[in-house]
């Protein structure tokens, strides 16, 4: 993952290490680099402020108690994001999916119409974020892991627990959902 | 590579993850290819704008530790870390305790190892007879003096051995109740073979004689000083004594 280049890495390795033999101030470390990132990442799956922050301190708390039982095989924060996805994916089949209502979602005009480059980015980012939540939560996780946070397609299927070919085939599909939403809205082919 | 598979890894051309040779593969693909060159340009941004819209997001409250810290604390207490060699290893070195505990440990190897040589070498000493004049010296001593008593060998004296006394039996006893491998009977049978009876018999080996055999120590001193003359292997003081 980008955000976690060798050294911070070697460092969360530590530091869970340290969480597995009870090591609270370590615990807290970890919890404040990760806590951020898996909240906007489980948001991203349930879509729920509330269910997403409830679901990062579930899958804290599993880094807590399951810290021994990491044997290093992968990097730290594919172990936590598997957690998160493991977690996400139950409390989206515990409940029914959320109606997104389109009405609701901010008007994104023709970003070729806005009148400064900036108004134009926003829009655009506007329009991204819109249409990153009419997708599915496989294909949200799948480009989430890919571009926010970085992963690899091995560490991507090990967290969603696929092939890496069927990662492959949800970025592609996922990408291509993108730019239906965008034609159907009126937005602008090349955008963002 | 066709342009479907290059189009596929694009994502991770975009994040920076591809391994060296997928890289090599997409550039190349790219190089030529307009429709690639499209799809990266789109990826790029897509890219670009998840990050901006990451960064915007809000967090969790700020109580989200509290709480889970909260969570932890009504948790029962853990038995414990599952035991790992790694973490083993890593808690020595790190506590320097490994500085400590490996000459410790060499040491109480060396000592077991000096225990057993010595107990064995008592044995060799009560197992092995030797001619007038080299009696009383032990048997390194017999064989550090291999050299000059080649030089100047004195006959051995048939028929004369010195006595093993019940104490040295007594003690070599003790040593292979504790210590005589299984395999000795099959070493003493080498023994055997280097060193046959001149009828071609095969005597009975005393317990000593068989741990002896089997030990596998001093065998090149041990060698040395039966050529010289200077120790006489029990076969041949059993062939002796025939003789006389």
């Amino acid at each position: 993952m980008h955000a976690a280049n060798s050294a911070d890495a070697q460092l969360e390795s530590e530091w869970l290490r340290q969480t597995a033999h009870g090591d609270r101030a370590a615990f807290e470390r970890l919890f404040r680099a990760y806590e951020h990132r898996l909240y906007r990442f489980l948001l991203g799956l349930v879509r729920e402020p509330q269910v997403a922050e409830e679901l990062t301190g579930d899958v804290m708390l599993e880094v807590w108690k399951n810290a021994a039982r990491f044997r290093g095989q992968s990097k730290v924060s594919t172990w936590i994001f598997g957690i998160a996805h493991h977690k996400a994916v139950d409390a989206l089949r515990r409940r029914a999916p959320a109606h997104v209502d389109l009405e609701e979602l901010s008007a994104v005009p023709d970003a070729g119409a806005g009148p400064e480059a900036q108004a134009m980015a926003d829009s655009a980012r506007r329009a991204l974020a819109d249409a990153l939540l009419e997708l599915t939560p496989e294909h949200r996780a799948v480009l989430e892991l890919t571009f926010t946070n970085g992963c690899s397609q091995a560490e991507i299927a090990a967290i969603v627990g696929c092939p890496v070919n069927t990662v492959k085939t949800r970025v592609f599909y996922a990408k291509q959902q993108l730019r239906r939403i965008f034609e159907r809205r009126g937005v602008r082919r090349d955008l963002p | 590579m066709n342009h479907q598979d290059v189009a596929e890894l694009l994502p991770w051309y975009v994040n920076g993850t591809l391994a060296p040779h997928e890289r090599a593969q997409v550039e190349a693909e790219l190089a030529s290819c307009p429709l690639c060159a499209g799809e990266l340009a789109e990826l790029q941004r897509i890219h670009a704008a998840m990050h901006e819209i990451d960064q915007d997001a809000p967090g969790p409250s700020e109580s989200l530790m509290a709480r889970t810290s909260a969570r932890i604390d009504a948790q029962p207490a853990r038995v414990g870390a599952a035991f790992s060699v790694k973490d083993w290893w890593n808690s020595l070195t790190a506590a320097g305790k490994i500085t400590v505990l490996v000459p410790a440990a060499l040491a109480a190897v060396l000592v077991v190892i000096a225990v057993r040589q010595s107990a064995l070498h008592q044995v060799a000493l009560s197992t092995y007879t030797t001619p007038a004049g080299v009696a009383g010296k032990t048997l390194d001593e017999r064989t550090q003096s291999t050299d000059q008593v080649a030089q100047a060998p004195a006959p051995p004296q048939a028929g004369a051995p010195l006595p093993i006394t019940s104490g040295a039996v007594a003690r070599s006893a003790s040593v292979n109740e504790a210590a005589a491998p299984a395999t000795s009977q099959l070493q003493a049978t080498n023994v055997l073979k280097r060193v046959p009876l001149p009828s071609g018999e095969r005597p009975q080996l005393t317990r000593d004689e068989r741990l002896l055999a089997g030990s596998g120590l001093h065998e090149d001193a041990r060698d040395a000083a039966l050529e010289s003359g200077e120790l006489l292997h029990p076969l041949q003081r059993h062939d002796r004594h025939e003789r006389a």
